[in-house]
């Protein structure tokens, strides 16, 4: 019986001491990390779209008043403006076609004048090349059309 | 009267006592033993503030995440496209820890844009009050949506190789096609995640530099 007693005894103990270990923490399975507040992660963006090439204005016809504006396509571009100045062929450009999707253009039906053309190309809305350069002069004349 | 004790030779006690005794002694054995099993192998973490008795959850030390500018991103961000995000992740505790999902801040929560990829100068005009218009991909309307990895990233203990854990976060930044026009050749803090899905203890680490996603 003293045996017995000291058994029983023992293994009380040893029930208490697992008791007395917190057990559960240390399942490894269960265990859940966080995240501290101020973490930063670091990304970059791309440059603006090539200057569009080969941009080059012709008349539509000789006896038309208007003018077909044509130049290469430019790779990663959404959309092209198209601007015209009757001032000179390096200042007063002005809008004359946003959104062109296509890689040319044509005027509607010019007063008479003297016309030079730019195409910039555009990458969603607010990203664009500078401006290409300037077309050679194209004229509309009321009796000779254009040329 | 004196009477002597003895056992009589019918009744054989000893072997019933001796019999509760080995019973005993092999639950107590086993017990005991299990307990040290127990005990070389598990770990000793940190316990929450007032911790006690059974029934407590461990608490473990916070990963890190930080943006590194090295390796550089593959697949930069364009208007209505995505980009790459690059971190490091450090993992303060003496065990692995598995990363397996991560949650993002809403989607009107925007990046800021960075000179460069040090990012310590701001760029004027791609700021997150601009706004510049750079999310995280997936994100929603709303703060903490969780994202899981297309494969679980394991960074290894404090202190073992693989940690910190480089890796590329492949098209998990997203910029819309009004980005400003100032957002061009730009590096990007993104902004906070809010927090990680990740359980520590097992797993072989995962080698850095690698490559991760969430896609949905």
């Amino acid at each position: 019986m003293g045996r017995l007693k000291i058994a029983s005894l023992a293994l009380g103990i040893a029930v208490l001491v697992l008791r007395a270990d917190p057990a559960p923490m240390a399942v490894a399975s269960n265990w859940s990390a966080s995240l501290q507040l101020d973490n930063t992660a670091e990304s970059g963006s791309g440059s603006a779209p090539d200057v569009p090439g080969d941009v080059m204005a012709s008349c539509t016809s000789p006896t038309a008043a208007t003018v077909d504006v044509t130049w290469d396509a430019v790779a990663g571009t959404s959309t092209y403006a198209v601007y015209e100045s009757t001032t000179s062929s390096s200042a007063g450009y002005v809008l004359a076609q946003g959104d062109v999707s296509a890689t040319s253009w044509t005027t509607d039906s010019l007063p008479m004048g003297t016309y030079w053309f730019e195409v910039a190309a555009y990458d969603g809305t607010n990203w664009a090349s500078a401006d290409s350069s300037a077309t050679s002069a194209r004229t509309i004349t009321l009796s000779l059309g254009c040329s | 009267m004196w009477i002597r004790r003895h056992t009589p030779a019918h009744a054989a006690p000893r072997p019933k006592a001796s019999r509760r005794s080995k019973i005993l002694g092999i639950v107590l054995g086993t017990v005991l033993a299990a307990a040290a099993a127990y005990a070389t192998s598990t770990w000793v973490v940190n316990l929450n503030g007032g911790s006690s008795g059974e029934g407590q959850s461990a608490s473990v030390a916070n990963l890190t995440i930080t943006a590194v500018a090295s390796p550089p991103a593959s697949n930069l961000l364009y208007p209505g496209g995505t980009g790459d995000v690059v971190v490091t992740i450090s993992n303060p505790n003496p065990f692995p820890v598995t990363v397996t999902a991560m949650q993002l801040p809403d989607n009107v929560t925007y990046a800021t844009g960075y000179t460069t990829s040090a990012l310590t100068t701001t760029q004027s005009g791609c700021l997150a009050s601009t706004p510049s218009d750079v999310t995280w991909n997936y994100a929603t309307g709303s703060n903490g949506s969780s994202h899981s990895l297309t494969t679980p990233l394991t960074v290894a203990a404090s202190g073992q190789a693989n940690n910190p854990l480089v890796v590329t976060l492949t098209n998990d930044a997203a910029m819309s096609v009004n980005a400003p026009a100032a957002c061009v050749s730009t590096y990007f803090s993104m902004p906070a995640l809010t927090g990680v899905s990740a359980t520590g203890g097992a797993g072989t680490a995962t080698t850095s530099p690698a490559t991760d996603a969430w896609t949905s």
